[in-house]
């Protein structure tokens, strides 16, 4: 759209410049015309304001400067034929005046206008001082007609002097100037402004124009007017073609801007489509990055979906599989346990009659039902001690399989980790009633609550506080002399995590043990002791996977160990 | 004290009869035991004073659960507790909104059930 724009701004101008050419012959003739009129009035005009009132009145208005010099002299020349007296007089002023204001051209025409009245009152001395005193001027500077005028006056004052030689001079002079005059006009000038027209004119066969030159021609060596005509023209034929050259010119820089111009849009245009071409690709590579990027996290999301969907799904699997099983398992244990317990009091009762009935019996008689009491009693009771054991590892299966559903809620660790001490310490103290130890409590009360699975995390810290236990009492049972038992629990809040930490001073933990601690099934404690080895495996995965919290364990072996749970303030997606 | 006692395992029987064998000795406490949901209805039709059930839940035919709902709309009063050897907590919950006063786990802790009893 723009460029045709332009295009039409193009033709536009090319049609304005040579409509100019086209009427340039006709336009040349009307100006020549108005040149004549105009000199022909301008002529008659300076006649008009030359006139004898208007500058005597001019002359009365003038102060003494320059301006009133030329007046004099105007009034001096017009007086010369008839008042010359009065020319005389005004020579004369506009001679003083020149001299007092050292108007140099103005003394020189006075003294020129002087001589000429000298030479009219017949005073021929005087007229020869004032035209000698004229003639380096008039020589140098005086215009040719002007010159001319002056060396025929000035010949005239030798002439009737009788100075033969300075007339002779002077006549040479005045001749040699006017053939100069005569050759300037024809030959040079004007021939060449005429050349020039008709070069201009015979090209447009110009009949009236061809018909004024024969006219300039004719006239040209004798008409002055004509010649100035002819002068006037030439320089606005020049001037006329120096416009037309200058409108080319114009029109071929114009031309030349344009085309500079349109090879620099078309540049512009061409980098533009570079530009753009460039966006495009651009915009293409981002669009395609996004696309394979956004393909990519959806392929990644829809596996991650289905990941999760899979490990969802094998967890309920398993879920429902322990379930089962645990149920399966627990109501015949139900059986195993209670009979067993039942055998345990029945043989106690057994043995209570066999006591008291002791009298009635021959001592072998007694020692072998005595013998046979205590074994049924002591394998009831090994029966039920290994039901138990059996019963725990159903419920800690169940446990790890029943993938801890349960929603997170805020938890004041310190009270959960307060209400878990106690609850570990009696049910231990139940278990080994010579077990005594020291416990330092050292709560962060600027604790904030924690969103946890109060329940999960109340199960880990059950299971660290037993181990702790385990590992003190194993120490004390050790024979160490001097050895009190300690449990040192530490809560405290930092960078946006809360910290929990339980150290014992009991047997520690061996480093090779201690990269297998959190593996389900792994365990160093003794069997029959109702110890699955999961505990801590379930603990891991409570905190890490759970809560995304942190679980690390730190020991020296026979001084320490020490259980740290770092869980993140604020978390928990099930 | 009448006790009803409902689980598909005849075992069940022998076992708390041993276990209670003091307190059923010194008559402080009766057991009754049927083996169905169903025999435990007709039971109750008797009219017979029961002051606690026991009852199983995994039974076949009629479960505890739904037995449990039909006893709560019949006899409204009915002391029962459920015991099973599910320790999921979804029964637990599930038994709970049905009515039940208490939810034991198999294998019995039977010094536990026994302060329930008595107390």
């Amino acid at each position: 759209m723009h460029q045709d724009c332009k295009k039409l701004v193009i033709f536009d101008s090319e049609k304005t410049s040579f409509q100019h050419i086209k009427h340039f012959p006709k336009f040349v003739s009307m100006i020549k015309k108005a040149a004549i009129i105009l000199f022909l009035g301008f002529s008659l005009l300076q006649a008009q304001t030359a006139d004898m009132q208007e500058l005597m009145s001019a002359l009365e208005i003038s102060a003494e400067n320059t301006q009133k010099v030329d007046i004099l002299i105007s009034l001096s020349g017009k007086l010369l034929d008839s008042d010359i007296k009065k020319a005389a007089d005004y020579a004369e002023d506009g001679l003083k005046l020149a001299k007092k204001l050292k108007y140099t051209i103005g003394e020189a025409k006075a003294s020129i206008m002087l001589g000429k009245v000298r030479l009219k009152q017949n005073q021929l001395a005087k007229a020869a001082n004032n035209f000698e005193a004229a003639l380096s001027w008039a020589e140098k500077n005086a215009e040719a007609p002007v010159l001319l005028d002056f060396y025929f006056h000035l010949a005239q004052v030798y002439q009737r002097q009788n100075k033969k030689e300075q007339t002779e001079i002077i006549r040479q002079k005045y001749n040699n100037l006017q053939l100069k005059i005569q050759q300037n006009q024809v030959n040079q000038s004007n021939q060449e402004k005429i050349d020039l027209l008709q070069d201009q004119f015979s090209k447009q066969k110009d009949s009236a124009s061809l018909a004024r030159l024969e006219v300039i021609k004719a006239q040209s060596a004798t008409d002055s007017a004509w010649n100035i005509i002819s002068q006037q023209e030439a320089i606005l034929n020049k001037q006329r073609l120096e416009l037309v050259t200058l409108e080319n010119e114009t029109y071929r820089i114009e031309q030349e801007k344009l085309q500079t111009e349109l090879l620099l849009r078309k540049e512009q245009q061409e980098l533009t489509l570079q530009q753009q071409r460039f966006y495009w690709v651009l915009a293409g590579s981002a669009f395609l990055l996004i696309l394979g990027l956004s393909g990519w996290f959806f392929y990644q999301s829809r596996q991650a979906r289905k990941m999760a969907q899979r490990e969802h799904l094998e967890a309920e699997r398993l879920r429902l599989l322990t379930a089962g099983i645990a149920h399966e398992i627990k109501n015949p244990l139900n059986f195993v346990n209670n009979f067993a317990e039942g055998s345990t009091e029945l043989s106690a009762e057994a043995e209570e009659i066999l006591d008291t009935n002791e009298q009635d019996l021959t001592p072998e008689q007694f020692a072998l039902l005595k013998e046979l009491v205590t074994e049924l009693k002591q394998n009831s009771v090994d029966i039920k001690k290994n039901g138990l054991r059996v019963n725990e590892i159903v419920r800690s299966m169940s446990d790890y399989a029943s993938g801890r559903k349960s929603k997170g809620q805020p938890t004041a660790l310190n009270d959960l980790v307060e209400e878990q001490i106690n609850r570990a310490y009696k049910s231990y103290r139940a278990q080994h009633s010579g077990f005594d130890l020291k416990i330092e409590k050292k709560y962060d009360s600027s604790l904030t609550p924690v969103e946890i699975v109060t329940q999960d995390v109340g199960r880990v810290l059950l299971n660290i506080i037993n181990n702790a236990y385990d590992a003190m009492l194993q120490k004390q049972q050790a024979n160490k002399e001097n050895y009190t038992p300690t449990l040192t629990i530490t809560t405290n809040s930092q960078n946006g995590e809360a910290i929990i930490r339980i150290r014992d001073n009991g047997t520690g933990i061996p480093q090779e043990v201690r990269d297998k601690i959190f593996t389900p099934f792994f365990t160093t404690k003794p069997t029959g002791t109702g110890n699955t080895g999961l505990g801590l495996a379930i603990s891991y995965d409570i905190i890490v996977k759970d809560h995304h919290g942190k679980l690390k364990v730190e020991s020296e072996p026979g001084e320490f160990t020490e259980f740290i749970i770092i869980l993140p303030k604020k978390q928990v997606n099930h | 004290m009448r006790i009803l006692v409902i689980d598909d395992e005849k075992d069940i029987q022998r076992l708390f009869e041993q276990r209670f064998r003091k307190e059923r000795q010194s008559g402080e406490l009766e057991f009754r035991f049927v083996f169905s949901a169903a025999d435990a209805l007709s039971y109750l039709e008797l009219g017979t004073d029961v002051a606690l059930i026991l009852s199983d839940i995994n039974m076949p035919e009629m479960n505890g659960l739904e037995l449990l709902k039909i006893i709560r709309e019949q006899y409204p009063e009915q002391k029962v507790c459920m015991m099973t050897a599910y320790s999921d907590d979804t029964f637990r919950q599930q038994a709970t909104m049905y009515g039940a006063h208490d939810y034991l786990t198999k294998p019995i802790d039977f010094e536990h059930l026994r302060e329930k009893i008595l107390n």
